[in-house]
C-alpha cells in the first residue's frame, strides 16, 4: 500500500496533467477498490466501469480533497457511493420487471439452488440473505465485517453519523440472522 | 448472530469478491480520464462563451445605437461609417423602377 506522502506526490503529478502518475495511482489502489466494489455489486463490467469512474470523480473533485483524509479513504467513499447508485438501479429495474410480470432478466445477485449440499448450500443461503439486505445496511456489512474498518472510518466513508453506522449494523445483521433462520427452515 | 454465522457470512463475501478488476483496468481507466479531461477543458470554454456571448452581443447592440444617434449630419455617417472609413451611400431612390429601366430598355429611343 503507498504511503500518504507517495500518494499525495503522485496526485499532485496527476493534477497537472501528469498521465504516468495517475496511471501509478490506480495501479496502487485498484486491488483495494475491486475488492470494496465487488464485494458489493459483485464482479462484472458494472464492477469495472465503477472502478474507472472513481479514479475520474476524484480528479474531477480535486480541488475538494482537503488531503487530510487517507487517499484510500476518500477513493472508498467515492466507489462506495457510485456502488450505492448501481444497486439502486438494478433494485428499480427488478421492480419495473416485476410490475410488468416479466422474469426474462432475474436478479443479478439471484443464488443458484443447484450449487450442492453442505458447505456450499450455506453459502447460497448466505449469498442470498445478504443480495436480500437494503443497500445501505450491505455497505455497513461490506466494511465493518469485511474490510474491518473502525465504525469511525465507515462513518466518515459513508458520510453518516457514528451512531447511523451501529443501528444500520445492528439491522443489518438482525436480517441477516432472520433471513437464514428462515432459510435454515424451509 | 453466533460467531460461526458471522464468519460464514465474512467468508462467504470474502470468497466472492475479487481480487482486481479485468485486466487492462489502468489503461482504461487512464483513457477514460483523458477523455473526461477534455471534455471538461471544451465545457470550461464553452461556459466562458455562453458568459460573455451576451456582454459582447449586448455592447455591439450599444455601440451601434450610440453611433447611429451620433450621426453626422453635414457627411450623413455614422461614428462607426466614419471609423471604418465607409462611405454613405443611397439606401433608396425617388424614381420608381420600371420594367424598362431595369432591363435598360428606353422606349422612347426605340421610336427614334
Amino acid at each position: 500500500m503507498p504511503s500518504p506522502r507517495d500518494d499525495s506526490v503522485l496526485v499532485a503529478r496527476a493534477a497537472q496533467g501528469d498521465e504516468s502518475a495517475f496511471r501509478a495511482l490506480v495501479l496502487a489502489h485498484e486491488a483495494a477498490l475491486a475488492r470494496t466494489i465487488t464485494a458489493m455489486i459483485g464482479v462484472g463490467d458494472d464492477a469495472d466501469d465503477v472502478g474507472q469512474e472513481t479514479f475520474v470523480r476524484f480528479f474531477r473533485a480535486l480541488d475538494r480533497f482537503r488531503g487530510d483524509a487517507e487517499l484510500r479513504t476518500y477513493l472508498t467513499r467515492i466507489a462506495m457511493n457510485l456502488s450505492l447508485d448501481v444497486l439502486a438501479r438494478r433494485r428499480r429495474r427488478i421492480g419495473w420487471l416485476r410490475l410488468v410480470g416479466s422474469d426474462a432478466d432475474p436478479p443479478l445477485e439471484a443464488p443458484d439452488a443447484s450449487e450442492g449440499a453442505g458447505e456450499e448450500e450455506q453459502r447460497v443461503m448466505v449469498r442470498k440473505a445478504v443480495a436480500e439486505l437494503d443497500p445501505k445496511h450491505r455497505a455497513v456489512v461490506v466494511l465493518r465485517f469485511l474490510e474491518a474498518r473502525s465504525t469511525k472510518e465507515t462513518a466518515e466513508i459513508l458520510g453518516v453519523p457514528e451512531g447511523t453506522v451501529m443501528s444500520r449494523l445492528k439491522r443489518a445483521l438482525g436480517k441477516l440472522k432472520l433471513t437464514l433462520d428462515l432459510e435454515a427452515k424451509s | 448472530m453466533t460467531e460461526s454465522r458471522e464468519k460464514m457470512v465474512r467468508d462467504t463475501l470474502a470468497s466472492d469478491r475479487a481480487e482486481g478488476f479485468a485486466p487492462g483496468f489502468a489503461d482504461r481507466a487512464v483513457a477514460r480520464w483523458r477523455e473526461d479531461r477534455d471534455d471538461a477543458l471544451a465545457l470550461m470554454m464553452q461556459r466562458h462563451f455562453r458568459r460573455l456571448a451576451p456582454v459582447a452581443v449586448a455592447a455591439s447592440l450599444m455601440f451601434v445605437l450610440l453611433s447611429e444617434s451620433a450621426r453626422d449630419a453635414a457627411s450623413n455617417q455614422s461614428v462607426s461609417q466614419a471609423l471604418l472609413g465607409w462611405r454613405s451611400t443611397v439606401t433608396s431612390t425617388q424614381q420608381l423602377a420600371t420594367l424598362e429601366s431595369i432591363y435598360g430598355l428606353d422606349a422612347t429611343s426605340l421610336v427614334r
